[in-house]
């Protein structure tokens, strides 16, 4: 991310609107990104974009400046996606939301169907590894995530998740290990 | 599948996934997000000094008021309890 040397953090304070369209045009695109490629989902990650950002103008004042603007902005958006998958796991106890939840993301997959054969199989490949992300466990789905999509270091994945760097490694590699044990039967089945 | 390979698929699938491929910010989006600061605008009335410094002396009149009707009611139970003590010790020695 472009860092804060552009942006008055004072100002910013002072809730400069330009200063704070200037972040906008430096960081939105990137949580947006991020939060899509967690969420796999457009409409979710857009309104939760929304939320990061508001979050970031109400606690700006906070900000110590002991990391960088761009992994603290990070770390509100990947709080903001802990919060929004509980807040999901909640409403699925209630079959009528499930099915809500269900629907939207048959249709967010057939959004990203473009071709005939090769999409398919693709939209299916994608379908059965996220499926298998999605079932590990919390930390490590969001360790592996930053690092594989979104290709932080792991100095910066510490930082996001206040985790040392001994315990991002790990919970990267028990990522890797839990998928492959995930995806056993599917290899096995396609004889990969 | 050997391990490589497996890590290989999954850096594949991963590499495919539209999802995972940047996107620019909707235009949509970006007015949402710039408007942001327009939603928490605090409306400043600024009042007149004489009006702030009338109100203050207008709460303190108020809070010396109280206390001073109360001092007073303090005194009237202190007599009140001191009036009946002299009665009864009064009527005592009257009835020796």
């Amino acid at each position: 991310m472009s860092e804060t040397k552009h942006i008055d953090i004072e100002g910013l304070k002072k809730g400069d609107n330009k200063e704070f369209s200037l972040l906008i045009d430096l960081h939105a695109e990137k949580v947006f990104n991020l939060l899509r490629g967690l969420l796999r989902n457009e409409t979710e990650a857009e309104d939760l974009t929304q939320e990061v950002f508001t979050t970031v103008f109400l606690t700006i004042s906070q900000f110590k400046g002991d990391s960088k603007l761009s992994t603290w902005i990070y770390r509100i958006s990947v709080n903001k996606f802990k919060e929004h998958v509980r807040h999901r796991s909640r409403k699925k106890r209630f079959g009528f939301m499930f099915s809500i939840d269900t629907m939207n993301a048959s249709e967010s997959l057939l959004v990203v169907s473009q071709g005939p054969l090769e999409d398919l199989e693709n939209k299916e490949r994608s379908a059965v590894l996220y499926a298998a992300i999605n079932q590990l466990p919390e930390k490590q789905h969001l360790a592996f995530t930053l690092h594989k999509i979104e290709g932080l270091s792991q100095q910066e994945i510490c930082t996001i998740l206040n985790l040392s760097i001994t315990a991002v490694e790990s919970l990267i590699f028990r990522a890797r290990k839990n998928l492959q044990h995930k995806l056993h039967s599917y290899y096995q089945e396609n004889e990969l | 599948m050997t391990m490589d390979k497996k890590e290989h698929w999954i850096d594949e699938v991963m590499e495919r996934d539209p999802f995972n491929k940047k996107r620019s910010l909707p235009s949509s989006l970006r007015n949402k997000l710039v408007e942001i600061p327009n939603q928490f605008e605090v409306n400043v009335i600024i009042l007149p000094r004489t009006q702030v410094w009338m109100a203050a002396a207008g709460i303190a009149l108020l809070i010396s008021i109280n206390v001073f009707a109360l001092s007073r009611k303090q005194t009237n139970v202190k007599t009140n309890v001191d009036n009946s003590l002299y009665s009864a010790y009064f009527s005592s020695s009257n009835s020796i």
